[in-house]
């Protein structure tokens, strides 16, 4: 895609963190979605210190919803999306010979595409099962969280949007499958493709 | 964790604007589905702005190395130059007032973040650009400005371009309390 | 410049057909569309075996598909496959002889870069029958070329 314009990522990024915290917003329909005026201790909180994870997990607990619902919305946008990049990226791509030129093509150029870089490993155990693993996944490095627990946790949010991008761009190639993630250690996240046999 | 307590690192790496465009559009769908009215989603379109904003200027400053602005006019160059940076689509700044207090940001034949965006009937009342207004409110507010944005024309709706009446409201001191004008 | 130009979606469901006003009978050129779809199946699949051996070309992975097969003296069927199988067929007049094959193979370039950029409006769900203005005024245009 040369012909197109490339920015700096920090911009998507932001995007991709508030798209859960305007799921959340959602679920708590007693706000009026206007932030109002900070202070200026506040402002400089915002500056220095990414969303903060741990605040959405209160509300979460005080509207007595489950993290489902909210990341089977955020694997929803990313099918979305999956779906319609692929198309664009593919427009001048000649066609693939079978399933494994496929993910190999996700793992190196739509993700060189999305995150700057390559997946760091494909393993595959020839039977539909793919496992892509990323050691400096992007979205990973972005916020703080107090402790190793929560951060398992709130990792969730992050890594579930990127399942659904893999997810869309395979089904727009005619593939079914199941894609889930886990962040394994600080940083790292592993992506594991299974693709429905008929 | 690298980024525990700090601001990011300044990063080189770049993204495609189109991937911005989609996940954006993924986004509106997605509210658009959930909430009723349309003016709600306005509302959550504006605050998202809001956030990303007032995150987005560190990096902006981070990236650019300006001194402070000294008027409103060098403002008005600043977000100008910063949709060039992030998104390749800049605006052109005209239409000042006579007190030099408002100005507009206009994008002929296009909207900056959703080129190929086409509207059904029933969401006319949806404003896709109020994104763009919250980013600008949220990194205004951190460089203590109060600012004021309207769409005065929406390229989606089929007007001739996409542009963004900004105005100066005051300037904001520490000492403003939290939540009162 | 065409006669007929269906874009059909990855399960063959119709997403835009729009035919020439001057054609009498437009029940044949759906008739021609949907028998379309068949060879069009099979030369994209052709393409996809042949690519994994050594065979020299790149035509055996391109996305054109070319004349489908000697038709009648009436018409000419071209047909053009993309990746995620959208396709895009276009029915030409036979007899037009000004008409060359990298017209043919412009046209539905320019059909895919239009359907990409129709496919980044999050309101369109993709897979179902297009709506969208733009594109339908693109495709009458090269119509009426």
């Amino acid at each position: 895609m040369a012909d197109t314009f490339s920015g700096p990522s920090f911009l998507y990024h932001l995007l991709a963190n508030e798209l859960s915290v305007v799921l959340f917003n959602e679920l708590d329909k007693t706000s009026d979605g206007y932030a109002p005026l900070p202070s200026l201790k506040a402002r400089k909180h915002a500056r220095n210190n990414p969303p903060e994870v741990e605040k959405l997990d209160e509300s979460m607990k005080r509207l007595n919803v489950t993290p489902d619902v909210v990341l089977s919305k955020l694997e929803g946008m990313g099918y979305q999306v999956g779906l319609r990049l692929i198309e664009r990226l593919l427009k001048d791509h000649q066609r693939f010979k079978d399933e494994l030129e496929i993910m190999k093509y996700i793992c190196t150029d739509l993700w060189k595409y999305i995150y700057d870089k390559q997946i760091d490993t494909l393993r595959t155990n020839n039977h539909g099962t793919y496992v892509f693993t990323d050691n400096t996944f992007k979205p990973l490095t972005f916020f703080s969280v107090e402790g190793v627990d929560q951060y398992y946790a709130a990792a969730a949010r992050f890594i579930t949007f990127p399942c659904g991008i893999i997810r869309g761009a395979l089904s727009a190639l005619g593939i079914r499958s199941a894609v889930s993630a886990k962040a394994t250690t600080v940083t790292a996240c592993v992506f594991e493709v299974i693709v429905e046999r008929s | 964790m690298s980024s525990k307590g700090k601001a990011p690192l300044l990063d080189a790496s770049k993204v495609n604007a189109d991937l911005i465009k989609l996940t954006y559009g993924a986004l509106v769908a997605q509210i658009v589905k959930d909430y009723e009215r349309p003016e709600d989603v306005n509302k959550q379109l504006d605050k998202l702005g809001y956030n990303i904003g007032v995150r987005l200027v560190e990096d902006f400053i981070a990236h650019h190395n300006i001194p402070r602005c000294l008027d409103f006019r060098q403002t008005a160059e600043r977000i100008q130059q910063a949709f060039r940076f992030y998104l390749g689509m800049q605006p052109s700044v005209g239409n000042w007032s006579p007190a030099g207090n408002e100005f507009s940001l206009t994008w002929e034949q296009t909207n900056p973040i959703g080129d190929f965006v086409e509207f059904p009937d029933h969401l006319r009342p949806l404003q896709y650009s109020r994104v763009l207004c919250g980013a600008i409110r949220g990194g205004c507010e951190m460089v203590q400005i109060d600012v004021t944005i309207n769409i005065a024309r929406e390229f989606l709706l089929a007007d001739s371009a996409t542009e963004l009446r900004v105005k100066f409201n005051k300037r904001l001191e520490d000492a403003l309390p939290v939540g009162e004008d | 410049m065409a006669l007929c130009i269906g874009v059909m979606g990855s399960d063959n469901q119709p997403l835009l057909i729009k035919i020439s006003p001057s054609i009498q009978n437009p029940i044949d050129y759906h008739y021609m569309l949907y028998s379309a779809l068949d060879i069009v199946e099979e030369k994209s699949q052709i393409s996809q075996k042949t690519a994994g051996l050594n065979i020299s070309g790149a035509e055996h992975r391109d996305l054109y598909l070319g004349l489908l097969y000697p038709s009648s003296d009436e018409v000419k069927i071209y047909a053009y496959c993309t990746n995620t199988k959208v396709k895009m067929i276009l029915i030409v007049d036979a007899t037009n002889t000004a008409l060359k094959e990298t017209d043919i193979r412009n046209t539905v370039k320019r059909l895919h870069l239009a359907y990409s950029n129709m496919i980044m409006n999050p309101f369109y769900e993709v897979g179902s029958p297009i709506g969208a203005k733009s594109f339908h005024n693109f495709v009458e245009s090269i119509i009426a070329q």
